[in-house]
């Protein structure tokens, strides 16, 4: 017999064990497709906030400026042990003063380049009236640096960086609420009093923490992007900059020109003769040893989220799954060892150890397959509630490729293992057990 | 009818592994119930916290200024307090450069004392002299700073004059109140400053954040925005019809302009509705996990029932009467709905301790625990009675015939 037909051999035969109690079978789907569902959407809000549901070009690299430690250090040394503390220590450490954005935007390398500053501004679309939304003031390349994805439209041209040309991009949620008919390409809206054309209507919404802006304690995402060169004639006021020491004075200027840190600056460098120049560039500039330049990858590792009230509750859907794990176990033993004298007939006539054990393990995974696949279906109304209840930002959660997968492929690997024991549990029937039949 | 947890017990011994996984079972159940029920339980009490102001009479009155000519942004924001001061009903009005409602994310500042490694993690509120009177803050220690008569009164536009600190930053810093009088502290974000006052702990940013109630309230100017509030009392009663007056203000602002005016209640806070839209969501959670956790259980009783059938007609046969059957089954999910109880408990105080460093100020909520333990007890007995009742009805025949 072939190994695929002993596998078909025991699929039937499991298929027919379940088949012999049809109602019990639907009950234990039901109950281990629910149980996933809580897992799975625990797993995609865990993805999306730690920035894994983001695939972005693992040669993008920012760079960290190395300054003496000041007094925001307290939250970098406190962050490990503080949730609200550790998004400071990040920031404080991947974000730029306005005049080292400057410097960096002004590289000479022949490279794509994104400096991007939020700002609250106020619009005001063709109808309805003038609303606060937050700005990013960024040039052109920081759309596909990013991979962000058009609706409409597509971003400005790299001239239009320098401002003055009354070019805006708005993103996703701002487009459906100017333009619900989705013709926002092409016409206008008032910012800062002013007339911006309508270039591009971005298809999604963004990413909870994508690294361009972390958001994780909550907030808004980019309602529309500015170039750039607007950001001073508009006289914008960055959001919440990070403070190191008290601005010589109370206005803008004044911020300009302090050491308080709002410019967030990626770099797309696709060789390593683009990172070394990048690096003979930034040596020039900033002086040897005085920065860190960081891929992606290596950033992510350095800037990992830090644990929260969702880490938390993602383990606390482990136990949820765990406890799936042990229903299913329980079912299967409890089902095997009252049919311990059929089992035994099976042995005496000559079944090994290894069919029993196959066939109980297969039984197991077809419990737990469709549920497995029903959970991330499942999901959908719980993420739902989960929208509209608990709305702490408005990126709202979706199913993501990553997330149907983890939601997916791990109960089934937990089901795989935990099937084991009673697999291997009835497997150990003796075949003297079919004497106690009756 | 009679209890005779013989059998129960020669049964629950027989199959030592079914009853192990059966406990470990209902310990998961038990034990993410009750930490999701905590959980709700302390998003409830954070979400509705109050914020210590005496918040009944207050409107806010928001807006954002356009514009690159800083002066003229100022000059359009001080010419808004100036209105809000001069609207019937108004008894006070104080700008402040953020509120209870803000719902963005914003850093915390740093406290200090100048020469100390002493430090304290707060939040600054940027606002004049008349807050003592428009937000109802009385002294604990100290004297609070009196409204400036004159063209100063409200420009604000000097450097910091004098901060109010509430009781926690006081303590943090200078170890009570009566001590931080006179003293001076810094900030990464406001130069050094004297404390005039030390006034209650009160809440101006989403209470979800540590030391949500450690505030400084800082006197004087504050860092020019295109966005500023004003929070205006009314007198008692009167808050609604002065919300209306104001609307009718501010309507012809400029189109150019947003200006948001609303009763000032936390209750309309996005941190109220996080709170309690988290709490709503966690309990249902719960009751998903409970109702997840029983129909496991009732797949598996009824197997039990279904398998045991000529097993229960010979006890019938032997004498045992509907009434046996059905308590039989009973007590044996009792049994370890009961040894899974304490498991899970167990798991529920381990999960506490981990909680209690991410949830801040997590107390043991007793009453959602027993909630948990009672729902989970119910559904675990409605789950066993359906197949214990149909097991009952199995008639004493069915021990005559063969398998």
């Amino acid at each position: 017999m072939t190994s695929m037909s002993l596998l078909g051999y025991h699929v039937r035969l499991a298929v027919r064990s379940l088949r012999r109690d049809p109602g019990v079978a639907l009950v234990m789907w039901l109950s281990l497709a629910l149980g996933n569902s809580v897992w799975a959407l625990a797993a995609a809000e865990q993805l999306r906030f730690d920035g894994r549901d983001v695939s972005l070009s693992p040669t993008l690299h920012q760079v960290e400026v190395l300054r003496p430690r000041d007094a925001n250090a307290v939250f970098e040394d406190g962050a490990a042990g503080n949730p609200y503390l550790a998004p400071v220590a990040i920031h404080a450490r991947t974000m730029h003063t306005y005049a080292e954005g400057q410097a960096l935007a002004s590289s000479g390398v022949p490279a794509r380049q994104s400096t991007g500053i939020r700002a609250e501004v106020v619009v005001r679309g063709p109808e309805g009236g003038a609303e606060a939304r937050v700005a990013r003031f960024t040039n052109a390349a920081f759309f596909g640096m990013f991979d962000r994805t058009f609706a409409a439209g597509g971003p400005w041209a790299a001239r239009d960086d320098a401002g003055g040309t009354g070019v805006v991009v708005l993103g996703f949620a701002t487009g459906r609420k100017l333009f619900p008919r989705g013709d926002g390409v092409g016409r206008a809206v008032t910012i800062e009093g002013r007339r911006y054309h309508v270039v591009g209507v971005l298809a999604d919404y963004q990413p909870l923490n994508a690294p361009w802006q972390l958001l994780i304690w909550g907030g808004f995402e980019d309602a529309l992007f500015l170039p750039l060169g607007d950001f001073d004639p508009l006289g914008a006021w960055p959001e919440e900059p990070i403070y190191r020491t008290p601005p010589d004075g109370l206005d803008r200027a004044a911020l300009l020109r302090s050491d308080a840190l709002f410019v967030m600056s990626w770099v797309d460098l696709p060789t390593p003769a683009h990172v070394e120049a990048y690096r003979s560039d930034l040596d020039r500039r900033l002086g040897p040893g005085r920065y860190v330049l960081r891929s992606l990858d290596q950033w992510r590792r350095a800037f990992p989220m830090p644990a929260t009230q969702l880490s938390f509750f993602s383990f606390l859907a482990v136990v949820v799954l765990v406890g799936g794990v042990f229903t299913l176990a329980r079912f299967l033993l409890t089902k095997g060892l009252t049919r311990a004298p059929e089992l035994g007939v099976y042995r005496a006539l000559g079944a090994p150890r290894a069919a029993i054990f196959a066939r109980t393990w297969v039984e197991g995974m077809l419990l737990a397959t469709p549920a497995a696949l029903l959970g991330p279906l499942f999901q959908l109304p719980t993420a739902f509630a989960f929208n509209h209840l608990v709305k702490f930002v408005d990126m709202p959660l979706e199913l993501s490729r990553l997330g149907v997968l983890v939601g997916a492929l791990v109960p089934l690997g937990a089901a795989a293992i935990g099937t084991l024991y009673p697999a291997w549990r009835l497997s150990r029937t003796r075949p003297t057990r079919y004497l106690g039949m009756g | 009818m009679r209890l005779d947890v013989g059998p129960v017990l020669r049964t629950l011994a027989r199959q030592p592994a079914v009853f192990t996984t059966l406990v470990l079972e209902v310990a998961a159940g038990v034990a993410s119930l009750t930490a999701l029920l905590l959980a709700a339980s302390w998003y409830g009490v954070i979400g509705a916290k109050p914020t210590s102001f005496d918040e009944q009479n207050l409107a806010l009155v928001s807006s954002y200024t356009p514009g690159a000519d800083e002066d003229a942004v100022a000059a359009e924001q001080r010419a808004d307090l100036a209105r809000v001061r001069a609207t019937p009903g108004v008894e006070a009005a104080t700008s402040v450069d953020t509120s209870v409602l803000d719902d963005r994310w914003t850093y915390p500042a740093l406290f200090r004392a100048p020469g100390s490694r002493r430090h304290q993690i707060g939040w600054p509120v940027h606002t004049d002299d008349e807050a003592p009177r428009a937000l109802r803050l009385a002294p604990i220690a100290g004297v609070m700073p009196e409204p400036r008569v004159g063209a100063g009164r409200s420009d604000d536009s000097g450097p910091v004059r004098s901060a109010v600190v509430s009781i926690c930053v006081a303590k943090a810093l200078f170890g009570s109140a009566p001590a931080a009088i006179g003293q001076t502290i810094v900030s990464d974000q406001t130069a050094p400053v004297r404390v005039s006052a030390v006034v209650a702990n009160v809440t101006m940013r989403v209470p979800f954040m540590p030391n949500a109630g450690c505030v400084a309230f800082l006197f004087g100017g504050a860092p020019r925005d295109h966005e500023a509030r004003i929070l205006a009392r009314a007198a008692p009663g009167q808050r609604d019809a002065l919300v209306a007056r104001l609307a009718d203000v501010f309507a012809g602002a400029a189109p150019r302009r947003w200006v948001d005016v609303r009763a000032l209640d936390s209750d309309d806070s996005q941190h109220h509705r996080v709170g309690h839209g988290l709490a709503t969501f966690l309990s249902l959670f719960g009751a998903l996990v409970g109702v997840i956790a029983q129909l496991g259980a009732l797949a598996a009783t009824s197997f039990l029932v279904a398998q045991r059938r000529r097993q229960i007609g010979i006890r019938r046969a032997l004498g045992a009467t509907k009434a046996d059957i059905v308590t039989y089954f009973l007590v044996e999910n009792a049994f370890t709905m009961f040894a899974g109880s304490i498991v899970g408990l167990v798991g529920t105080a381990g999960l506490y301790v981990v909680m209690r460093s991410y949830f801040n100020g997590l107390a043991v909520d007793v009453a959602a625990i027993v909630l948990g333990l009672v729902l989970f007890w119910i559904a675990a007995l409605a789950a066993t009675l359906v197949p214990a009742l149909r097991a009952a009805r199995v008639p004493p025949g069915v021990a005559s015939r063969s398998p």
